[in-house]
């Protein structure tokens, strides 16, 4: 319990009306897109780095631990404030301070969506090009924290390749910078250690990225395929052949149904998979790729592939894959998505793993996954009001990290460790490379005040 | 430190004690008390435990291309050399990529990739599992490549290439390191052997750690071993050098190609001094003129077209002449430009600004008068100037010319630090100048992973 005392003291810098503390308020900012809720004390909306920074300092100098929040789209319980404390929440930060397009970056506010970033610089034919399926609300500020990936990091890298600047408030309310409108900057890269830091290191006031030129050209097709084997090897055949397409994006059959109830994107009901192919780059050479990419489809008995002939069509294609996360509430009102990625090459061998996972424990699962780069989101769903289920989930999930870290890969390809994964860290850290994280955490936050319990585990010794 | 107790961990062959040898591997002007070459992570380790227990200092050495970069060391107790750490561990060219130790020469690496069967996959059968007989591509040519471009490629090492975080003119359709460094381990300033990321394209497991060792110098760990990701060789290079009168021509130039929808992979804008450093003697740059270097890689349809355009392109900003290089005269051509960069001078200078400033700067390069001892190449699509001082200029005239480059870059908003410089250079005149990072934080993590000072003190930022 905060005191009417302190509170007052948080509206004097933020203003009456923007600090929220009445239960309902209070359980709103309790959960993002993962499973367990926690309430925080109080939560503030500052305006301005200036606020964000007498905020944390006051919330420091009374014990308080702080946590930013953004959309809370995050899907590991990065924005959940486990310890209690003050949820710093950037909706009245949402402006795009500038965007320049001579230098290809634009300098933006923590609260500014995704999208809305990226169609302010469609404008000067530029884009910022990681795209997280949750992009329409997602907002840049948690694309830091949680390094967030999205289809085309395939070709263009996640978040982190992205971003060259910061301006960051320290767990005491210290400003400091980190990087700037430099593509690269001198010496050690502490911009890069921040980005994925979900949190845990301070907070981002200010966000410099970095803006690429739009391809000349875009082709996307869609494939489908009667089986799983016939879409992964097309998948192997087409990088084999020396193209590497902007996304590969793979979808199963309980995902296609899902799909199709809910967006109808065209996508045939009985396949067992479609892969979403899509090339970028100069037009020339694009007509012999995509007879070449058809070729391959055929090879590899493609029931249909069709191309999108303009805009429209390709936004029909996407809209499945990227409703498909909201689609398969449609089946089960909760659902866990697990984030595991494995070299490749290794996908189908997991994949089938997990499906017999899913039969052991009797438990529907659908798989998305940016089949490019290995990372795989089985969406397991289940009804939370069941009692026992969400223990029975949650074994589930961690057993399918099992199997991606058994066979090479890792917990986390994009969603972040949080609160969901930090048990399941051991299985791909050792103690001595979790004792070093810590190490950086005490750099950075030593007394352990900004989005404690989130990360990184316990050490017992 | 008692070098015999390291010949008992490391054998006699793997220490050098030797006063006349050790001569040979003097770093800012000091001479180590000893040389050691540790053959596998463990013994590396156990050199940086004693090194912690002994209170000595400890100098992790590659190839040696980029050993005097950043701040003058205040001691080389310990040189360490990666030399034995030099075996290619894994190539998985279905997945593109390699893993490999950090004395792996570079040039070397690429080779072996270049020769690599990458068109080649073992399908899966219905059971998702793979079969035992490959299936190749169609295409006909074969290999990969890891996007990078450091200058001197058979003398740099993997890890000294991820310690200095080095990369080329070809940055620019290329990628950093940080783009495609998937996993490295590497022995901490306090002697664990850590190990983050791995062969997955994606991963935000924990701390994205690698990013810190990235462009550390050799102070905040070793690098023992990393995996990089790949790119499949690109069916066609080629390059297009166009020499232009002055300045402004050249930029109409290089303006033109990064407002197109081109993807070169350099647009490298040199003075007469950095195209003197190339093999090229056939285009004739004016007096006073500048070249701009672009090099082409991609399908044969791509390529052709960015040639076309191009020429186009360089016609109409009333260039004195072009040269057109197939792929292996590219390849020379970038290759003795990145050679002779280390070789032929006594100080590197890299300054980094806003993309669109470099007209700027190479306007103030050419203003500070060194004429021919000084020469600028430009990655204009990047805002990256190399600079280099010829091998005859004075310590006092280089930190004159490094002071006038920095003000300028600081004025731009950006930065100047020293590459490659004496220790008489780096007396006179700070390599790190202001930095764009806080100094607070970057001590703040050098003291929490370094808390005895062992990893090359003094060459981080702020003498730490």
């Amino acid at each position: 319990m905060v005191s009417p005392e302190l509170v007052q003291k948080f509206e004097e810098i933020v203003g009456e009306g923007n600090v929220l503390t009445s239960e309902m308020e209070l359980t709103l900012y309790s959960y993002d897109a993962y499973l367990k809720p926690s309430k925080p004390d109080l939560v503030v909306l500052p305006d301005g780095t200036d606020q964000v920074a007498r905020v944390v300092k006051l919330a420091y100098d009374n014990g308080l631990p702080v946590v930013a929040r953004g959309a809370a789209t995050s899907l590991s319980g990065g924005p959940v404030p486990l310890k209690g404390g003050v949820v710093i929440h950037f909706s009245r930060m949402n402006r795009i301070l500038e965007i320049d397009p001579q230098n290809r970056t634009a300098t933006v506010e923590p609260g500014v969506i995704t999208l809305d970033l990226q169609n302010a610089v469609a404008k000067y034919g530029l884009q910022y090009a990681p795209d997280p399926a949750s992009q329409k609300t997602s907002t840049l500020g948690g694309n830091v924290a949680e390094n967030s990936g999205g289809p085309h990091c395939l070709k263009y890298g996640v978040t982190t390749n992205h971003i060259l600047g910061l301006e960051l408030v320290l767990y005491d309310g210290s400003v400091v910078n980190l990087g700037g409108a430099m593509h690269e900057s001198p010496g050690p890269d502490l911009t890069g250690l921040f980005v994925g830091s979900e949190g845990t290191l301070g907070i981002a006031t200010k966000i410099i990225v970095k803006l690429i030129p739009q391809p000349e050209a875009i082709k996307t097709m869609l494939a489908i395929f009667n089986t799983i084997e016939d879409a992964s090897n097309t998948v192997s055949a087409i990088i084999a052949d020396g193209i590497v397409p902007a996304t590969l994006e793979m979808m199963d059959s309980l995902v296609i149904q899902a799909v199709e109830d809910s967006v109808q994107a065209g996508y045939p009901r009985d396949a067992e998979a479609v892969l979403i192919i899509e090339l970028d780059g100069l037009q020339d050479g694009f007509e012999r790729l995509t007879k070449r990419i058809m070729e391959i489809c055929h090879e590899n008995n493609v029931r249909d592939v069709k191309v999108a002939k303009d805009n429209a069509e390709r936004a029909a294609l996407w809209a499945g894959r990227k409703g498909a996360f909201g689609a398969v509430s449609r089946l089960r009102p909760s659902y866990m998505v697990c984030d595991g990625t494995v070299p490749r090459t290794k996908l189908p061998e997991v994949l089938k793993r997990v499906v017999e996972l899913g039969k052991e424990y009797d438990l529907p699962i659908g798989n998305v996954f940016h089949a490019g780069d290995g990372n795989l989101h089985p969406l397991i769903l289940f009804d939370q009001r069941d009692p026992g289920q969400l223990e029975k989930v949650e074994k589930v999930a961690s057993e399918v990290l099992k199997i991606c870290a058994e066979v090479g890969g890792t917990i986390s390809g994009e969603h972040g460790i949080g609160m969901e994964k930090l048990k399941e860290m051991e299985f791909i850290f050792s103690e001595d490379d979790i004792g070093f994280m810590w190490k950086i955490k005490r750099a950075w936050d030593p007394e352990d005040r900004v989005n404690p319990g989130k990360v990184l585990p316990v050490l017992t010794q | 430190m008692d070098s015999k107790a390291l010949q008992g961990l490391l054998g006699d062959k793997a220490v050098i004690a030797d006063p006349q040898e050790l001569a040979k591997y003097r770093v800012d002007g000091i001479t180590p008390q000893v040389v050691v070459m540790p053959e596998n992570a463990e013994q590396a380790a156990e050199v940086i435990k004693m090194a912690n227990r002994d209170k000595c200092s400890v100098v992790p050495l590659g190839g040696g291309t980029h050993a005097a970069i950043g701040g003058r060391l205040k001691s080389a107790d310990v040189v360490l050399s990666t030399r034995r750490l030099d075996k290619t561990i894994d190539m998985d060219t279905a997945n593109l990529t390699v893993t490999a130790q950090a004395g792996v020469r570079f040039g070397d690496l690429q080779d072996l990739l270049a020769g690599l069967e990458n068109r080649c996959y073992f399908p899966i059968d219905s059971d998702l599992k793979e079969t035992a007989e490959y299936m190749c591509s169609g295409r006909d040519y074969k290999g990969a490549f890891i996007p990078l471009d450091p200058p001197s490629p058979f003398d740099a090492t993997m890890g000294g290439i991820v310690a200095a975080n080095t990369t080329g003119p070809r940055r620019l359709g290329y990628r950093l390191v940080r783009d495609l460094l998937l996993g490295v381990r590497f022995v901490s300033p306090t002697g664990e052997i850590i190990g983050t990321g791995g062969k997955t394209v994606k991963n935000v497991s924990g701390y994205d750690v690698s990013k810190l060792i990235i462009g550390s110098q050799g102070c905040l760990g070793l690098v023992l071993e990393m995996t990089l990701r790949l790119w499949p060789m690109p069916e066609n290079t080629g390059a297009l050098l166009a020499a232009f009168k002055d300045l402004d021509a050249a930029k109409d130039f290089c303006d033109a190609v990064l407002g197109s929808k081109l993807l070169p992979m350099a647009l490298e804008l040199m003075d007469a001094t950095a195209l003197g450093l190339s093999p090229v003697k056939e285009l004739e740059l004016p007096d006073g003129g500048f070249a701009v270097a672009v090099d082409l890689a991609g399908f044969n349809e791509e390529v052709a077209r960015e040639f076309k355009d191009l020429k186009e392109m360089a016609a109409k900003a009333g260039a004195a002449a072009v040269v057109e290089f197939d792929a292996m005269r590219a390849k020379a051509f970038w290759m003795v430009l990145g050679e002779n960069s280390i070789t032929q001078t006594s100080a590197r200078f890299k300054a980094s600004y806003p993309l669109s400033c470099y007209g700027e700067f190479m306007a103030a390069v050419a203003g500070l008068g060194l004429g021919g001892k000084l020469g600028a190449s430009i990655s204009t699509g990047n805002g990256v100037a190399q600079v280099y001082l010829l091998d005859e200029v004075e310590p006092r005239e280089a930190a004159r010319a490094g002071e006038a480059l920095r003000n300028k870059a600081l004025e731009l908003k950006g930065s100047v630090v020293l590459e490659h410089g004496s220790p008489e250079l780096k007396e006179l005149w700070d390599p790190w100048g202001p930095m764009p990072h806080d100094l607070g934080l970057l001590k703040s993590v050098k003291n929490q992973l370094d808390p005895a000072g062992v990893m090359n003190p003094g060459r981080f930022p702020g003498g730490l």
